[in-house]
């Protein structure tokens, strides 16, 4: 395995989990330095860093989903027949799908609405909060694929094994 | 009424396999729709939910234990503690033991210990003549021992759902975890003489062991500054979480030299799958309790409870019972979350602290890591050793007993709990 990836070419979805969460603890150990060595606190950078997490998540789901890691119940679709067991990873793939679009559906409701009305800033850092939201819609791109690619797998994995 | 068919169906979702978050994120849009709790938040939720600095320390805890695991650290302790005590009585399950304890106390989940461990000693185990079911139940049990011993991922989630201190919660699981702990190396010795599991051949010399000391001491350092500084009020947990990843990548890359920077890459990839796969359920979970409460089911649940159970006694145990049986079915994150909000009333009703119960409740989550059909940790040691899961739930069992028992003495002894935090002033009941 260690060879193989080797040449594996870093996907972009990697480059930027690795990026939001190497960053992420740049931030919070400098803090930490700071506020110990210097007894001078960046806290409002403690804004940037709660964010990009939630920006993290949504990266981070989308991988877990295409590895099949999200946490669930296994006994019972275990012991399904083929038929349920196809039936079972496309509704699950479907509410999982769905979730995510009713999420970006009011979040890009939310931009909308500080774009047209509310224009509000951030706390610490004066931000514009729209900025913060986005993130959530344009990395779901992510979610979608990983949601797709699992479901395919599962689906190829149950055609391989033929029938039961 | 109608919100009973939202929990069937929730329950129905998860029964076929459509992953726990996703089943509570659908129950949750339901309930705030049907009930009409303002489904234009929904969008925003999901960023607040997740953008709280102390849950910070779940990807930072996640990522430090990554590194440490890709460093093969687990390989250099479980050397010292075998030179230590390989050659007694089961000799190498002592070992297993005692490295998950310590592995715990860097990392904060259960299966990221019996995988780190597990790939180490399962193989020697058989190899020494123990049952493969009884070698993976022991380490899945022992890995257990990771959500109660500090930095623990469970305990950052009991205190953003209660608010009670992260850190008072992390010193607290210090003697249970020990105690734990203490049990599961009785269970481990026992099962091995009556089985004549024997130790290793040589046990090591004076100098072998200061050697193996020397050798694992930056590894060995890592949780006194985790703890050490969480104790002395130097660090909040999350800020603990973060130095340990500069602590560990520091020693990974210049003193150990096991990583490369392109491994780095993949560290960061890993964890942030682990540390998201945690979230998503942290996110609709928090949405569906949210939810629930807002409609008025949590507090009926909770003064039914309170009806129930004549005394904190009985309610205590009732819900631990409760907790095992969950344990079955749910993991510990959305357990907590659709547990906690209908305990705090509860708690109070009966003047129970809520720092010493989140040490029996989380120990009560602990167990039910290794009790199937959702024992994350079997599930682990099952596929590590390639063998069914129902075999190693039976091997499981003496060491769940023993758990059982260790949770009744943490019940009936808030002091074992509550003495350390208290004496760190991080605490006052």
């Amino acid at each position: 395995m260690g060879q193989a990836n080797q040449h594996q070419h870093i996907r972009i979805d990697h480059w930027i989990a690795a990026i939001l969460l190497f960053t992420m603890a740049s931030i919070a150990f400098i803090n930490v330095l700071s506020r110990y060595l210097f007894h001078f606190s960046f806290a409002a950078t403690e804004e940037i860093t709660i964010n990009l997490f939630v920006w993290l998540t949504v990266v981070g789901s989308g991988l877990a989903f295409e590895r099949g890691g999200q946490m669930g119940m296994v006994t019972l679709y275990n012991i399904f027949p083929k038929k349920f067991k196809r039936l079972a990873i496309l509704i699950s793939a479907g509410l999982s799908a769905l979730l995510f679009v009713i999420v970006d559906y009011y979040v890009i409701q939310a931009i909308y609405d500080e774009l047209t009305l509310f224009q509000a800033k951030s706390a610490a850092l004066e931000i514009p909060v729209w900025i913060y939201y986005i993130g959530v819609p344009i990395l779901s791109v992510f979610v979608f694929t990983g949601i797709y690619r699992d479901a395919a797998s599962k689906l190829d994995g149950l055609e391989a094994e033929g029938d039961r | 009424m109608e919100f009973a068919v939202i929990a069937v169906a929730f329950l129905v979702l998860m029964a076929i396999g459509v992953p726990i978050g996703t089943s509570l994120g659908i129950a949750a849009v339901v309930t705030i729709y049907f009930f009409d709790l303002g489904i234009g938040m929904v969008g925003i939720n999901f960023s607040t939910g997740i953008a709280s600095f102390p849950l910070l320390a779940v990807p930072f805890f996640v990522l430090a234990g990554v590194i440490l695991e890709k460093a093969k650290l687990a390989a250099t302790i479980a050397e010292f503690f075998e030179l230590l005590v390989g050659k007694s009585v089961g000799g190498l399950a002592m070992v297993a033991v005692l490295t998950c304890m310590f592995w715990g106390a860097l990392s904060g989940s259960g299966p990221a210990t019996t995988a780190a461990v597990g790939l180490i000693l399962l193989a020697p185990m058989v190899k020494h003549g123990y049952d493969k079911s009884f070698a993976g139940a022991t380490i899945a049990n022992a890995s257990d021992l990771s959500i109660i011993i500090p930095p623990s991922i469970a305990f950052i989630i009991y205190g953003n759902i209660t608010g009670v201190s992260v850190s008072a919660l992390f010193v607290a699981g210090v003697v249970p975890g020990l105690l734990t702990g203490a049990g599961t190396l009785l269970v481990a010795y026992l099962i091995s003489r009556k089985r004549g599991y024997r130790g290793l051949e040589k046990r090591g010399s004076l100098k072998e062991i200061l050697v193996a000391l020397k050798k694992s001491i930056w590894a060995i350092l890592t949780p006194v500054i985790i703890l050490g500084g969480i104790y002395a009020g130097i660090f909040t947990p999350t800020e603990a979480a973060v130095v340990a990843v500069f602590y560990s990548l520091f020693v990974a890359v210049f003193i150990y030299r096991s990583i490369s920077w392109r491994d780095l890459i993949k560290i960061l990839v890993d964890a942030s799958v682990t540390s998201s796969v945690i979230m998503f359920i942290v996110v609709f979970a928090g949405m569906f309790s949210w939810g629930a409460s807002v409609i008025g089911v949590i507090d009926k649940a909770a003064n039914a409870i309170i009806e129930i159970a004549p005394n904190a006694v009985v309610m205590i145990i009732l819900v631990n019972f409760l907790l095992l049986g969950l344990g079955m079915i749910l993991d510990a994150i959305s357990i907590s979350y659709l547990i906690m909000p209908i305990l705090i009333p509860v708690l109070i009703a009966f003047h129970i602290d809520p720092l010493w119960y989140g040490v029996i409740f989380i120990s009560a989550m602990a167990i039910g890591q290794a009790t199937p059909p959702v024992g994350v940790n079997l599930f682990t040691a099952a596929n590590l050793i390639k063998g069914d899961i129902d075999s190693v739930a039976k091997e499981a069992i003496p060491y769940v007993v023993m758990d059982v028992i260790i949770l009744i003495i943490l019940s009936l002894v808030p002091l074992l709990s509550l003495y350390l935090p208290i004496k760190a002033g991080l605490y006052t009941p």
